[in-house]
């Protein structure tokens, strides 16, 4: 009787322990915290070696071998990529420069009603997937840059993210200057496509910033 | 001594009146050896106790006059407060705060526009509330 009992005890137990499976996989390209958030599964435990760049992934056979293919997908050399930014200021001032006219594409600048366009500041950054690249740019503008692969090696797309600061402010009697953001946002870019970002205020059309985001690929 | 005799002697028992006085005197002596030792033990306990409480007495006596501080020979005179040459306090002005621009609640601050072009050029315009080049 008490044989029984302790069977039907640990055969769950046993039939458990049999299912679940310990994998380390060991990351050649990409950092561990990166899949692992791409493999945020509840059923699925992961976890992380900095030190050998490894990932430790507990689960049924299923599940670590899915984890397994989608880390094989994605843990993939970093591509480096080469951007040109174009910085131009719109604007309906009469004594504004208009040297950047021919930049912009004229059904825009048929949506913008601005007369003037000039070139602010014009800049080539290069670098690495996933890794910040900082611009500083002409008159105290500030620019961070950074970049994601987005789609298959085929046709390959880049998700980029761009963030312009305006120059430093202190306001009132604050110690510490306050940096307004004038252009923040996310843009999907193929491989050697100009983009048009631009950014304005609402209501008071009085100026406004364009960049021109070209996006290239290095091989 | 012949034989005789001090067989005679030996066997003699003494008289009656001498074995009472005997029994009385060696019952006296018992008595006396009893009642003794009671005696001279309450004598014992009752000393050390008297020697403590006389040790503690004198130590009280002694703690007090150790206590008491003796009067000083000369007494300083009381200080008194200076007066400080300092301008009377003035109520300090509060600075002026300036406050930063807040949002206004209810009204959009951010929209952005996604545009393509009839040449194929896409363009994301931001209109942001708090723009200012």
């Amino acid at each position: 009787m008490s044989k029984a009992i302790l069977i039907l005890i640990l055969a769950p137990a046993l039939l458990l322990a049999e299912e679940a499976q310990t994998k380390t996989v060991r990351l050649k390209h990409q950092s561990p915290e990166s899949i692992q958030r791409l493999l945020n599964n509840a059923r699925l435990r992961i976890s992380v070696s900095n030190e050998f760049n490894a990932l430790m992934l507990l689960g049924s056979p299923e599940e670590v071998k899915t984890a397994e293919a989608t880390i094989a997908q994605y843990d993939t050399p970093r591509r480096q990529a080469e951007f040109v930014l174009r910085v131009i200021e719109a604007s309906s001032l009469p004594q504004a420069t208009n040297d950047a006219a021919d930049l912009v594409p004229g059904e825009l600048k048929s949506l913008l009603r601005y007369s003037r366009y000039a070139q602010r500041d014009s800049a080539i950054a290069r670098g690495m997937e996933a890794e910040w690249l900082y611009l500083g740019l002409a008159g105290n503008l500030r620019g961070s840059l950074r970049f994601r692969i987005q789609s298959d090696p085929a046709s390959p797309q880049l998700s980029v993210f761009l963030r312009i600061q305006g120059k430093p402010q202190v306001l009132g009697d604050a110690k510490s200057p306050y940096t307004p953001t004038l252009l923040e946002t996310s843009a999907g870019v193929k491989d050697g496509e100009t983009v048009v970002l631009g950014a304005s205020k609402m209501q008071e059309n009085t100026a406004a910033l364009i960049v021109l985001l070209t996006a290239k690929l290095l091989p | 001594m012949s034989q005789d005799e001090l067989r005679q002697l030996l066997s003699s028992l003494p008289e009656d009146a001498e074995l009472a006085a005997r029994a009385a005197r060696a019952r006296r002596g018992a008595l006396a050896r009893l009642e003794q030792p009671v005696r001279a033990r309450g004598g014992w306990l009752w000393a050390p106790a008297l020697a403590v409480f006389v040790l503690v007495l004198a130590a009280g006596v002694w703690a007090n006059r150790a206590r008491r501080v003796e009067p000083l020979l000369w007494s300083p005179p009381a200080p008194h407060i200076a007066v400080a040459p300092l301008p009377a306090p003035q109520r300090a002005t509060a600075p002026k705060r300036i406050p930063r621009p807040a949002p206004r609640a209810g009204k959009q601050e951010r929209l952005e526009l996604h545009l393509a072009l009839s040449d194929g050029t896409r363009v994301q315009w931001i209109f942001d509330k708090n723009f200012s080049l």
